[in-house]
Parts: structure tokens; sequence; C-alpha cells
């Protein structure tokens, strides 16, 4: 398995801790105690996921959330912008998409967005924030 | 209007830049296709029929001269001469090529425009009142809300893959002349002491279950509009049906759960979370609305104007009332006899540019209705601006006449489509001209029934909104049209009940007529369509249709 950080580290270990998994349909009723939770996507085009982790960040869970499932590379900023600190992507998906593409993915997608989202691990700061600073 | 600063512009540019790479890796075989296409899709590239189509944002309608001279310049350049106006106020290039288009992407940022979202499962360009800003009847200018939800929404991390597309509508008038209540959210912007209040509705639609919007809540004052509409995203986003795209929209949500019980789970999610955080949003609302409230034009004394012939149909029809005292509204039909409706050529949009420089103060507007506005005419200029017009053959004086048709592109372009669109509203353009003209030439005011076509149950037509409604089908692989009525896109919106069995593409404008005539032999002094509609009841119109009955009395 790999793992692509908000950092933009990305790299392959064959023991990575995932901590409780949960499916991104829906938040969990209780908020989770453990330190590390992975939350799976049912399908790239299912962005359930990205609202169960800024729900639970919402709920103030401050512990490792990690993504999973089959994303693409271009998600991976909507992944860190929703509140997860990881992605963790199958080596046939990187087979597929290319090492190149995910260890590029948060360079080559847009960095800075109008109002970044509350519990947001991304690298955006907010361009509405930046514009009345003062 | 409003104008782009560098944060604007760098957004604009890192997302071209983005889409450039992704494309680059699509021919490079690393995405496969299945891959490319939501992502595609979110920068408004649709693959069609015969090539590839990518659709332009016109955010809220509004274009200045130079914006609209770079959409002639991608007509000449990258299409074949000529775009297409939408019913959501964008433009669509219906012959692009895949290589081309990161080109066209950084040509459009550099005018401060772009293709974001404007499909997709996502939040979708939003759109107001084409007469935003100069309409008499104006509360609030929608457009700095407009441009404030065009911003949030813009490449929204969790909003991306929601269960289906989502369209937002803002109005600040009495009259509602952008069909907010068939929209996913529509907002009716109300003054307030600083910035509005709005009233927010959930839950209108087209497509193939067209729903008329419900109240979630009355006068919302600014601090919890977004903070409102964050939750009431999250929430579509959970719990919207996935499984079934025809049942994915929130239309169909909000119908399963009920409004009480999708209310409340909106204010659950709001009541953990700290409004604070959008804050932010009162400051960038004022700073945006800094912009609109500097009106481009002063009052100055009013000048009747009047003609004869075709400059009075003009002006009865295309021109109307401005809330700047001196000044007009003068709305430019791309409904021609016999026209494609909402087709521009570039040279065309680069007249209307001029036009705009000359007469406008550089500004344009694109309606739902697919025509285009010049919004800041003086009335001294309007018949110098009339024979421009008409030396262009853009002097159509039919607006808010039958002839005034919505159609989308149907089967001579779109790949889901079930039946042609173009050629049915051109016949019905030849049909309906004539008698226009034959009823002004009697002196009979003939402002008819609206009249709107779509090519299949997606209803991009927005055909279950108009009076006269006409969706055309495939019935055992023959083109069949069906035609509803009653239906309106106005504050009392409502959709049409369908008539009867379809009709084949020859037989379409014979039966338009027949329901036109039913409707002028019928009705009382002055009363609309609709209201006539509702009166009669649909036997009448069945009975001219299908049995050429005698006329009932009024
Ligand atoms: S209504 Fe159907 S045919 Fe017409 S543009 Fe929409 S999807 Fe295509």
């Amino acid at each position: 398995m790999w793992l692509l950080e908000t950092d933009g580290s990305f790299t392959r270990d064959d023991d990575i801790a995932t901590g409780l998994e949960i499916p991104g349909e829906a938040p969990p009723a209780e908020r989770p105690a453990d330190p590390v939770v992975t939350i799976r996507f049912g399908g790239a085009m299912d962005g359930r996921g990205f609202s169960t982790a800024n729900r639970l960040r919402a709920e103030g869970y401050d512990g490792r959330l990690i993504a999973a499932g089959p994303l693409m590379p271009d998600q991976a900023r909507h992944a860190f912008q929703s509140g997860f600190d990881a992605v963790l992507v199958s080596d046939a998906q990187v087979q597929r998409q290319g090492e190149d593409a995910w260890r590029n993915a948060i360079h080559r997608s847009v960095q800075e967005l109008y109002m970044p989202e509350p519990g947001s691990r991304g690298p955006e700061r907010g361009i509405w924030a930046a514009r009345h600073a003062d | 209007m409003y104008q782009y600063d560098g944060h604007d512009q760098a957004f604009v540019a890192a997302r071209a830049a983005e889409f450039r790479d992704q494309v680059a890796r699509r021919l490079a075989g690393q995405l496969s296709e299945d891959e490319f296409k939501p992502l595609r899709l979110k920068n408004g590239l649709y693959l069609q029929l015969h090539a590839y189509m990518l659709r332009v944002a016109i955010p809220y309608g509004v274009l200045s001269s130079g914006q609209m001279r770079t959409l002639a310049h991608l007509a000449d350049n990258y299409d074949r001469g000529y775009g297409h106006f939408t019913t959501r106020q964008n433009i669509q290039y219906n012959w692009t090529e895949l290589k081309d288009v990161p080109d066209m992407l950084d040509i459009l940022a550099e005018a401060g425009m772009h293709a974001i979202q404007t499909s997709g499962n996502c939040i979708r360009n939003v759109t107001t009142d084409a007469f935003a800003g100069a309409a008499g009847d104006e509360e609030v200018d929608p457009r700095a809300t407009c441009e404030l939800l065009r911003q949030w929404s813009s490449l929204h991390p969790e909003f991306a893959f929601l269960p289906r597309k989502f369209k937002i509508a803002v109005i600040g008038a009495a009259e509602d002349r952008a069909a907010m209540k068939f929209h996913d959210i529509g907002l009716r912007a109300k003054p307030d002491v600083q910035r509005p209040r709005y009233d927010i509705w959930v839950g209108g639609g087209q497509g193939r279950t067209p729903r008329v919007a419900q109240l979630f809540e009355a006068d919302v004052p600014f601090e919890r509009l977004l903070p409102t509409l964050d939750a009431m995203m999250r929430v579509y986003n959970l719990h919207g049906r996935r499984d079934n795209k025809y049942k994915a929209r929130i239309k169909i949500l909000v119908a399963e759960m009920g409004l009480d019980a999708y209310r409340d789970e909106v204010y659950a999610d709001m009541a953990e979370r700290d409004p604070a955080a959008f804050a932010v949003a009162g400051k960038e609302y004022d700073r945006i609305a800094a912009f609109f409230d500097r009106g481009p034009v002063a009052p100055i004394d009013d000048v009747p104007v009047a003609g004869e012939g075709a400059f009075a149909e003009w002006l009865d029809q295309n021109v109307s009332a401005h809330k700047v005292p001196g000044h007009a509204v003068v709305t430019i039909s791309l409904k021609a006899k016999g026209a494609i409706p909402g087709d521009a050529t570039g040279e065309e949009m680069r007249l209307v540019a001029d036009l705009a420089d000359d007469y406008s103060a550089g500004e344009i507007r694109v309606t739902h209705r697919q025509n285009l506005v010049l919004p800041f005419v003086p009335q001294s200029a309007l018949a110098t601006l009339y024979g421009r017009l008409v030396e262009a053959g853009l002097a159509t004086g039919n607006v808010g006449l039958t002839s005034d048709i919505i159609s989308c592109p149907g089967l001579d372009y779109c790949a889901l489509a079930t039946a042609r669109s173009i050629p049915i509203a051109q016949a019905l353009s030849d049909r309906l001209r004539e008698r226009e003209a034959k009823a002004r030439a009697a002196g009979v005011t003939v402002k008819g029934p609206t009249l709107n076509i779509s090519g299949c149950i997606n209803a991009c037509g927005h055909h279950h909104a108009a009076n006269i409604g006409i969706l055309g089908l495939t019935k055992a692989e023959e083109e069949s049209y069906q035609i509803t009525l009653g239906g309106r896109a106005d504050g009392g919106a409502a959709v049409g009940e369908i008539l009867g069995p379809g009709f084949t593409a020859e037989e379409v404008p014979d039966a338009v007529e027949k329901i036109i005539e039913a409707w002028e032999a019928n009705r009382l002094e002055g009363e609309s369509f609709t209201d006539a509609y509702q009166r009669l009841g649909k036997a009448v119109f069945k009975a001219a249709v299908y049995e050429e009955a005698p006329r009932v009395a009024a």
C-alpha cells in the first residue's frame, strides 16, 4: 500500500496503521475514540466520504483520518480540504494511474480556494481571508 | 459589473493549468476515459454526437464587451464560427477538439472567464434575473449574492461529487424572471438593514420528475445564508440517492424524506458548527456589492420614444422600463424568423460588443430565454441602436411573443437526445412570425403563450415550465412530440400537463397553431394563456387539436 500525506510525500509501506475502518456512506453515530480512523469510499464518484470526514472534524474528532478506496489523484486535494490527513492508495491504483500522478497530485491541482472549510488539512489559506486580513 | 482582482485571475489561471495537465494525462493514456469523464465534465467538456462540446460559464449571465469579443474569437477560431447561448445563461461551442481546449481555457482566463462547474455532479453556474441592476421592480440587486455564491462554490472540496448536478438561482425583484422555483435551491433576496435577507426555496427542478420548489425558510439573515446552504448541501450529499440517477436530485430527497425531516437534518448539522467560520463572507459581500452599487449610468431626462411599423413593434416588445430615469433595457432577440434559438455567429457577437460599448456602458446580459440584453441604453439612443440592429439582422421585435422560442440543441448535437428540437423550433418560428405579423397589422396585441422545446426528458429546453411545452421522444423508432400545456416559469410557477397523444415533426406547427387559436377564441378580454387554461381546462384544447370540435362559448 501507498500513503499520500498532506505535505506531498508519497511512500510505499507494507505495514500501514489504518486504525478503525468505517464506510464513507454515513458518519458514525458516536464520535470514534480511536487515534486513527480510515474512511473507505465506495467509488470515485461517491463524494459521501468527504462529508463524513468533514462531519467528524466538526464534531471535534482530532485524530488521524485516512481516505481509502478507488480515488483518483485529482481527488487528493478534496480529501485533504475536507479534513483527511492522508490518502491510502493500493499498489494496483499506483500501477494504473502512475506514481508520478500521485506524487504530484497536490502541486498540479488548484492550491488556493476562496474559503477553506473548517477542519481542512489542505494547503489553502483562503482568498477571502487574504482580502480582508486587517 | 464585477471586476476580477489578482486573486480571481490567479484562481482561474490555476484551474486552466490543472485542466491542461488532466488533458495531457488523458492523451498520454494515464487516465482512462472513465476516469477522465468526471474530470472533464467538471470543466464543462462533453463528448457529444460529433465532437467535444465546451460549455463556458457566463456567471449570472453578465458579460463585458471585451468578454463578448473573446467569445467571438473562440467561435471563429475553435468552432465553426458560432456559439449557442443556453437556458442557463452559458454559451456552448459544439465543434471543439480536445487538444485545443486547454488553449481555449487560457484565452478565457485572460478575459476573466472559465468553464468551472458548467457540468458534472457539482454546484453549477448560479443564474439570475437578466434584468438585474436595471429592472424597475428590483428590491435587491441579486448579482452580489450570485458572485458570492460563485466564489464559495467554485472548486468546493466537499461538494464536488454530489449524487447529481445542483442548480441555484437568485432573484431580488417581485417578478421572477429566472424561473427561481425550478431550481434545486432558489433564493429570493429582500432588503434588510445592512445586507439582504433571503427566502430559501428547495427541491424545484425539471427533467423527468418536474417539481416546483418548496419554502425551506423565510427571512434568513445574511449571516446565516452560507451556513445554511453549507448544511443543506451536506445533508443532500450524504442522503441523496445514488442508486438511480433519475432519483438523485434533491427534489426527490425532499419528497421522499419530507420537507420537515430534511429541515431537521439540516438544522442538526448546523447545530454542531460555529457560524463564525463564515463571518468573513460579510465583508466579502460588501466588497462585491460595491461593484454593483456604482451603477454605470446616472439619471438623465426622460425622452419619449415612439415609432411606426417594425420599429414600433420592437419598441413594444424588446424595450423595457429601467430603474434609472432616461434609460431603457433593450433585449436583442436571437429568434429571427426561422433562426436557431440562442445561436449567434462570431460576427454577431462582435457587433453586440460594439453596441454595448456605444450604448450600454460596455455591458451585456444573457437571458434564460436565450436572448441578449443591453442593460443601460439611454432612451435618446434607441432609434440609432435600432438602425444598427436592422443592418445586422438582429432587430426582430418578438421578445415575449410566442415566436421567442426556447430550444435545446436536441438530436442535431446532443448525445442524450431522443428527437430533434432545432428543426421543430425553426418550423414553428416561421409559422408563428407570420401569425404575429398579421395580428400586429390588424392592431391586435399578441403577447401570447410561451413556447419551449426539449429534445429529451432531461428538459434543458424547460418544456415543463412553458405555457406550451414540446418534448421530443422516440416512439417505435420514430420521433414523437408530446405537448404539455399550462406550465409557468414565473412567480406562479407550475408544471405543464400532457395534452394527449404525440405528434410527428410535421404535425407540430398545426397543433400549436390550433392551441393558440383555441385560446384566442375562448379567452376573456385580456386573459393570459395560463389563466384561460386554468379556467377552461384541458378539454377545450384537446378538442381543438384532436377533434376540430366547434368552439365553446367563453
Ligand atoms: S433536453 Fe435532452 S436533448 Fe436537449 S440538450 Fe438536454 S439532454 Fe440534450
